[in-house]
C-alpha cells in the first residue's frame, strides 16, 4: 500500500475548517464588559485576533488609580504571532485538504489543538500578570486581582463580565469540523481496514 | 375532559395568575413613585419646609433652594459678579469684591455654613469660603445678600472653611496649597520645609456679625482639607484633615497617596486664644482686604489691614496636635454629641472613628507616636475608638440624623451608607447618580440636626436629564431618610457645582425676610428720596445724575448737555415702597451690565460715552402695565461742543447745577 490517502468528505472538510478558522479575523474573539454605577451604560473592550477594540482609553483612565498596567495593542506580542498562527493554520489547512495526505492531516490537527490550548493558556497567563503587575505607589492599592476568563466578578465598584466573542465561536466551529474530519477520515480507515481483512 | 382540555385550562390560569402577579408589582411600583412625588409636592402657592443653600463652586455664588421641592429660589452673588442685578459692577458693590490683589470679579466657593447658637443653626447668617484667592463671606439671611467679606492672608487654597465653632465664636480658614510664608521668591522643588500652611481663626462679633482676623497657626506644608470644630464636650476644639503629608510638589495624585495615614489636625482655639492673651505670637503684615456692605447707606467699603497674629504651635505647646488617619482623609466629621471625631479616608475603604475623650486622655498621658515639625502625633490606637470596616469605596463625608446614624458619601461606590455612629455597623445603602460628593441632612453637621431627608451633591451628571450639550449642570438628589429604608424622592439640577450646603426649618427665617428698603433710611449719599429732589450735578467731567423710579418713570428722562469725555454716573432711587417691584436700569452701549434697584434702594451705573448721537436707557425688570414706556434718553455732545445743561421729566425741566 501506498502512502494513507484521507477521504474524500474529510479533505472537503478541512478545507471548510481552515476557511472558517480565517474567517475568525473578522470577528472579536473576547468581550469584556464592565459595569459600575456611573456607567450604567457599560464599558466594552474586545479582543480581536490582531487588535483591540472598545472604550480601552476609558477603562485606561480608570485602571490608572489602582495602578493596573495600561492595555495596549503594543504591549503584547500575541497581537502579532496569533494572526501568523492562525494564517499557518489556513495555509497549511488547505495544503492537507489538496494533497489528503493522513501524515500531513494529523500532523495539522495537532497544530490545531497546540493552537487552541497556547491561546487559552497564554490569555490566562495574560490575566494573571495584568493582576500581578501594579505600580506599586498607585494611590489605591490592591490585593493580587485576577480579572475573570469566564463570568462575572466584581472589582470595586466595577461588576466585570468576561465572555468568548464571535471569533472564538469561529475557531471553536472551525475545530469542530477538523474534529468531524478527523471522525470521517477515522471511519473511512476502519472500513478499509475491516474490507481488507 | 379529554388530555389535551385539561392542558389548555392549566396553562390559561398559569397566564391569569402571571399576569395577576404582573399587574401587582407594576401597582406595587406606582405606588412607590406616588408615594415619593406626594412627598415633595408643595401644591401651588404653599412653601417649602426648608431652605436649603447651595455653594455654586465655580459660580462664586450661592443658590437658595427650597426642599423637599428642590425649586431654586435665589442665586446670591458672593465672590463673583452678578450680571442679573449689577452685583459687583456697581460702585456699590465693588468694593465687596477688593483684595489685597485688586478687584476679582471671580472665585470658587466650597463650603457655606450657618452661623450656630448652642450647636445649632440660629438662621442669622450663612458663611461660606472662597478657594482661590482665600477669603470668607458673610451673608445676612435677611436680605440674603453679601455683607462682608474678609481675605485671609498668609493662606492658598482656602479649602478647610467656613465652618463655625459652637456658638459662632470663630470662622474656621485653612491652607490647601501650602505656599512659602511669608511669600517669597523660592523654587518649587524646595518645598518641603519651606512651603507652610495656616489655621486660621475668624472671630464674628456675636451683635453685628461683623468679622475679624483673629489668629494664624503656622503649620507644616501639608494640605488642609476640610474642618469642623466640636459641639458639647469638644466645643473648645476644631478639626482639619490633611492629605499630602508627603510634602508632594509635582504628580500629587500618585506622590501625595503613599502614606498610609495622614493627620486630622485637633486645634485648641482657647489654649490659643491664651498664647495670644499671653503675647505668645508673631506679628506679620502681610496686606489683606476687609469689606463690609453698610445697609443704611447702600454702600460697600473697603480697608486693607497689614497686621495679623501669628501662632508658632512650639511657642504655645497645647495649641495642636496631629491624629493619624487613613488614608488621605476628605471630610472630618464630629457627632452631634461632640464625642466622636470621624475621618472620611477618601483612599481606604475602612473609616476611622476618633474618640474626643480617648484624644485627651491620649494628650495627657503624653501617649505620642512622635511629631511633625514639633507638633506632636498622637498614638493611632490611642485615639481610635472604632472602625466603619468596608463602609464603600471612597469614603467623603458624613452628616447625621440626630438619630444616631451616620450617613457617609461615596464618591467611587456612588452610593450613601447609614450607619452607626455608637458602633460603625452599616445598616443601609443607597445607590446615587453620579459619584456624590458632600451630602447634606438640614442641620446634619450641628448638635440637632433635622434628620428628615439627606440630599445628596453629585459631581456626575450624565444622563439624568435632557442632555445640553457638553456642559451639564450638576445633580442633586433628595433622599427620604425616616424610615429604616432610605427613599430616593427626587432629582433635581444645580446651578454650579455645589460642594457643601446647609438646611434650615424655613419657619425660622421666613418671616423675617426683608420686603423692600425702607426709603426714609436710606443714607446713601446720591439718594434721590423724591421726584422734587432731581438733580443733574457736573462736577469738571463728572456729571452725576440722581435720578428716581417709580411705575412707570424715570425722573429725569431726558438729559442733554453730557459731552464725549465726561463720566456719567447713573444714581438710580427705586421709590417704590411695595414688595417685589425693583426696577432695572440699563443704558445703551454701557459696558457694565443693568442694574436691579429693589424697593427704596439706591444704586450707581457708571457709564463713559465714546461718541456723539443720542442714547436710550430703559428699566429692565418688567415692572408695570407701562414698563415699556419706562424709557429715556442722554443726549451726547462732541467734546469741544457747548451743549445746553438740561434735563426734562416727571413734567417738570430743569437746568444743570455745576461745580
Amino acid at each position: 500500500m501506498t502512502k494513507a490517502k484521507m477521504p474524500l468528505l474529510g479533505r472537503v472538510l478541512v478545507a471548510i475548517s481552515a476557511l472558517i478558522a480565517i474567517s475568525a479575523f473578522f470577528f472579536p474573539l473576547w468581550h469584556y464588559y464592565l459595569e459600575a454605577p456611573q456607567y450604567r451604560e457599560g464599558l466594552n473592550m474586545w479582543i480581536w485576533l490582531h487588535k483591540l477594540t472598545g472604550q480601552v482609553y476609558i477603562i485606561n483612565d480608570l485602571n490608572h488609580y489602582v495602578g493596573f498596567m495600561k492595555i495596549t495593542e503594543e504591549m503584547y506580542w500575541e497581537f502579532k504571532v496569533l494572526p501568523v498562527l492562525t494564517v499557518i493554520l489556513t495555509l497549511w489547512g488547505l495544503w492537507v485538504a489538496f494533497t489528503g495526505s493522513l501524515r500531513a492531516f494529523k500532523w495539522w490537527f495537532g497544530y490545531y489543538i497546540l493552537y487552541a490550548l497556547f491561546g487559552l493558556v497564554d490569555f490566562y497567563y495574560r490575566l494573571w500578570q495584568f493582576g500581578h503587575t501594579v505600580d506599586p505607589r498607585a494611590p489605591i492599592r490592591i490585593e493580587g486581582y485576577v480579572p475573570p476568563m469566564f463570568g462575572e466578578k466584581q472589582f470595586m465598584n466595577f461588576l466585570i463580565r468576561s465572555e468568548p466573542a464571535a471569533g472564538f465561536y469561529v475557531l471553536v466551529a472551525g475545530f469542530l469540523v477538523a474534529a468531524l474530519a478527523l471522525l470521517v477520515t477515522w471511519q473511512a480507515g476502519k472500513a478499509r481496514r475491516g474490507a481488507t481483512a | 375532559m379529554n388530555k389535551g382540555r385539561v392542558r389548555l385550562a392549566v396553562l390559561l390560569a398559569l397566564v391569569a395568575a402571571l399576569s395577576f402577579v404582573a399587574i401587582g408589582a407594576r401597582k406595587v411600583a406606582t405606588k412607590l413613585a406616588k408615594d415619593a412625588a406626594q412627598k415633595v409636592y408643595v401644591p401651588p402657592g404653599e412653601y417649602d419646609e426648608f431652605y436649603a443653600f447651595l455653594s455654586g463652586g465655580f459660580n462664586g455664588q450661592l443658590s437658595v433652594v427650597g426642599l423637599p421641592s428642590g425649586r431654586t429660589l435665589k442665586n446670591i452673588g458672593v465672590f463673583s459678579v452678578n450680571p442679573r442685578n449689577g452685583y459687583g459692577y456697581s460702585p456699590e458693590t465693588k468694593p465687596l469684591l477688593m483684595t489685597s490683589h485688586g478687584f476679582l470679579p471671580w472665585d470658587d466657593t466650597h463650603h457655606p455654613e450657618l452661623s450656630m447658637t448652642n450647636g445649632v443653626p440660629d438662621g442669622r447668617w450663612i458663611f461660606i469660603n472662597a478657594n482661590n484667592t482665600p477669603r470668607v463671606a458673610r451673608i445676612d439671611l435677611k436680605y440674603m445678600e453679601t455683607a462682608e467679606i474678609i481675605e485671609i492672608p498668609n493662606s492658598a487654597g482656602n479649602h478647610p472653611s467656613s465652618f463655625v465653632t459652637e456658638n459662632t465664636e470663630y470662622i474656621t480658614a485653612g491652607t490647601r496649597f501650602s505656599v512659602p510664608l511669608p511669600q517669597r521668591d523660592i523654587p518649587i522643588d524646595q518645598y518641603k520645609g519651606n512651603f507652610k500652611g495656616t489655621l486660621s481663626f475668624i472671630k464674628v462679633d456675636p451683635d453685628t456679625g461683623k468679622m475679624s482676623l483673629a489668629f494664624q497657626i503656622l503649620v507644616p506644608g501639608f494640605d488642609y482639607d476640610l474642618a469642623h470644630c466640636g459641639k458639647g464636650p469638644s466645643k473648645d476644639w476644631c478639626f482639619f484633615t490633611s492629605y499630602n503629608t508627603e510634602e508632594a510638589h509635582t504628580l500629587l495624585e500618585i506622590n501625595a497617596s503613599q502614606h498610609d495615614k495622614d493627620f486630622i489636625a485637633a486645634v485648641n482655639w482657647k489654649r490659643a486664644e491664651e498664647c495670644i492673651k499671653e503675647g505668645k505670637y508673631e506679628t506679620w503684615h502681610t496686606p489683606y482686604a476687609h469689606n463690609w456692605y453698610d445697609e443704611k447707606k447702600h454702600m460697600a467699603f473697603s480697608e486693607i489691614i497689614k497686621e495679623e497674629k501669628v501662632i508658632k504651635p512650639e511657642q504655645c505647646p497645647g495649641v495642636i496636635y496631629y491624629i493619624p488617619t487613613p488614608k488621605s482623609p476628605h471630610g472630618v466629621d464630629v457627632s452631634p454629641d461632640g464625642r466622636f471625631i470621624l475621618g472620611n479616608g477618601k483612599l481606604s475603604a475602612t473609616m476611622a472613628v476618633h474618640s474626643f475623650e480617648k484624644m485627651l486622655k491620649a494628650i495627657k498621658e503624653k501617649k505620642f507616636a512622635g511629631d511633625a515639625y514639633g507638633i506632636p502625633i498622637l498614638d493611632y490606637d490611642a485615639v481610635v475608638d472604632h472602625h466603619v470596616k468596608n463602609v464603600c469605596l471612597g469614603p467623603l463625608h458624613t452628616e447625621s440624623d440626630g438619630k444616631g446614624y451616620a450617613y457617609t458619601s461615596c464618591f467611587i461606590s456612588s452610593e450613601i451608607v447609614k450607619w452607626k455612629w455608637e458602633t460603625g455597623e452599616i445598616v443601609d445603602r443607597i445607590p446615587v447618580y453620579y459619584s456624590v460628593g458632600h451630602l447634606m441632612i438640614p442641620g446634619g453637621d450641628s448638635a440637632k440636626p433635622w434628620g428628615k431627608y439627606v440630599l445628596a451633591l453629585n459631581k456626575i451628571t450624565k444622563d439624568r436629564y435632557l442632555p445640553t450639550g457638553p456642559e451639564l449642570n450638576q445633580s442633586a438628589q433628595l433622599i427620604d431618610i425616616t424610615g429604616d429604608k432610605m427613599q430616593l424622592l427626587l432629582d433635581f439640577p444645580t446651578l454650579g457645582e455645589p460642594h457643601y450646603a446647609q438646611a434650615l426649618p424655613a419657619s425660622m427665617i421666613k418671616d423675617k425676610q426683608a420686603k423692600i428698603y425702607n426709603l426714609k433710611e436710606n443714607e446713601h449719599p446720591y439718594a434721590t428720596k423724591s421726584e422734587k429732589d432731581v438733580k443733574v450735578v457736573r462736577k469738571g467731567n463728572e456729571v452725576h445724575v440722581y435720578m428716581t423710579a417709580i411705575r412707570s418713570h424715570f425722573v429725569p428722562d431726558n438729559i442733554e448737555g453730557v459731552k464725549v469725555g465726561d463720566t456719567v454716573y447713573f444714581h438710580v432711587t427705586n421709590l417704590e415702597q411695595d414688595w417685589d417691584i425693583p426696577h432695572g436700569f440699563a443704558v445703551y452701549g454701557a459696558d457694565v451690565p443693568n442694574l436691579l434697584i429693589m424697593p427704596g434702594q439706591t444704586l450707581t451705573l457708571v457709564w463713559k460715552p465714546e461718541k456723539p448721537g443720542v442714547y436710550p436707557f430703559y428699566c429692565t425688570d418688567f415692572c408695570s402695565a407701562l414698563h415699556q414706556e419706562m424709557q429715556g434718553y442722554v443726549r451726547v455732545s462732541p467734546a469741544d461742543a457747548n451743549p445746553p445743561m438740561i434735563w426734562r421729566g416727571g413734567g417738570k425741566e430743569g437746568k444743570w447745577i455745576v461745580e
